[in-house]
């Protein structure tokens, strides 16, 4: 797997704007690129996910952490 | 005509009730699974404006009301309303107007056509009588959004969700979003094929579709959809959320079935206006369920 290059932390940031920024982020990426992305549990990593897949973009590996989730993803 | 030489509980089978104002009533329509034509709101809004005072009041359960109509005019818009065919709701011990979500018509969860069988509880239980008021509710999926479970008899849809190792990249996305925490992963070591599983506690499993729905690489799917039926549930005075009767039931028929049981065990057992819930907590669940679903030999011997 590439490395880690970038993070984006989206905790705290209401939906759909997380969802929005995340997706900017992953398609500001190269294609060799992974971001890992920190959102908040619940309502926000539904959104979030959903917007990944929709866009067609991949994830990696999801993790959660005590009041968040980790996610590492990449460009399609 | 006076309110002293009416029959009130006669009016309330016909979902008009007494007003505190003398000589006033509320006219409660049927809106099954809450859906009216616009026409028939434009319909609504001129009985209102011509025999009530104007205006509408939006029920908790998805019904229209008119009020302040003079008990000399209760005819004459119950008339004009069945004019553009609606029909009056049901107030007192008997069955209410059935509510739904919009179901999976147009809602991207929805995995039952939640208006369909509203209106198919509809024809078959609207207006039967009971010991007391009975509620009935469907839900398209684990949202619940039309609270199922605050109802006498509340039925949410469902999915089985399968787990396959093609395409599975071991992301742990569906462990995380499972709203209860029912997905696990097992390591595996038979030295071939995938060295994980993902699998899905069925008791834990609330067959809502978060996990198929958002797997990234689909190795979770939606398998067969089916029902999941709740009973006694209540709000009120004393409020009491459902019990499940059936975890997945499979087919439709089988959902009326046990509808039908339930309204028979609960006609035979419930004492006058003692809710089907409270009635469950005097007999005991076990008891109730047993009977209902069939498994009590013999209680079916005799029904």
């Amino acid at each position: 797997m590439p490395s880690t290059a970038k993070t984006i932390d989206v905790q705290g940031v209401s939906c759909p704007v997380n969802a929005v920024r995340v997706k900017q982020a992953i398609s500001e990426l190269s294609a060799d690129e992974l971001i890992e992305i920190i959102v908040d549990e619940g309502e926000a990593i539904i959104m979030v996910a959903r917007s990944i897949n929709d866009a067609g973009h991949r994830i990696f590996k999801v993790e959660r952490r005590e009041h968040s989730v980790s996610i590492i993803a990449g460009k399609r | 005509m006076s309110t002293d030489t009416l029959d009130l509980a006669a009016l309330s089978r016909v979902g008009m009730m007494r007003q505190k104002q003398p000589d006033y009533f509320v006219m409660r329509l049927k809106a099954v699974a809450g859906d009216l034509t616009a026409r028939q709101l434009a319909s609504i809004a001129e009985v209102a404006e011509l025999y009530g005072r104007g205006f509408v009041h939006l029920s908790t359960r998805q019904g229209v009301e008119i009020h302040y109509v003079h008990v000399d005019n209760l005819e004459k818009a119950r008339n004009a309303l069945a004019a553009a065919e609606i029909e009056m709701g049901a107030c007192g011990p008997r069955v209410r107007v059935i509510v739904a979500c919009p179901g999976a018509e147009t809602c991207r969860w929805g995995v039952i056509d939640t208006k369909q069988m509203a209106r198919e509880l509809d024809a078959r239980y609207f207006k039967k009588e009971a010991p007391s008021k009975f509620k009935m509710a469907v839900t398209g999926c684990s949202h619940n959004c039309t609270k199922a479970n605050e109802n006498d008899i509340g039925v949410r849809g469902g999915i089985e969700p399968l787990w396959k190792s093609e395409g599975c990249v071991d992301c742990g996305l569906c462990v995380t979003l499972c709203p209860v925490g029912a997905i696990g992963r097992q390591s595996e070591d038979n030295g071939a094929g995938p060295a994980y599983r993902y699998t899905a506690d069925e008791e834990r499993c609330i067959n809502c579709s978060v996990c198929t729905s958002l797997c990234p690489t689909n190795a979770w799917s939606a398998g067969k959809s089916g029902y999941t039926v709740f009973i006694g549930g209540t709000m009120g005075k004393v409020p009491r959320l459902a019990s499940v009767l059936k975890k997945f039931v499979a087919t439709e028929e089988e959902v009326y079935r046990l509808v039908d049981r339930s309204l028979n065990y609960y006609r035979e057992h419930g004492w006058k206006k003692e809710r089907f819930g409270h009635m469950i907590d005097r007999i005991g669940l076990e008891t109730v369920k047993g009977a209902i679903l069939d498994t009590d030999a013999e209680y079916s011997e005799n029904h």
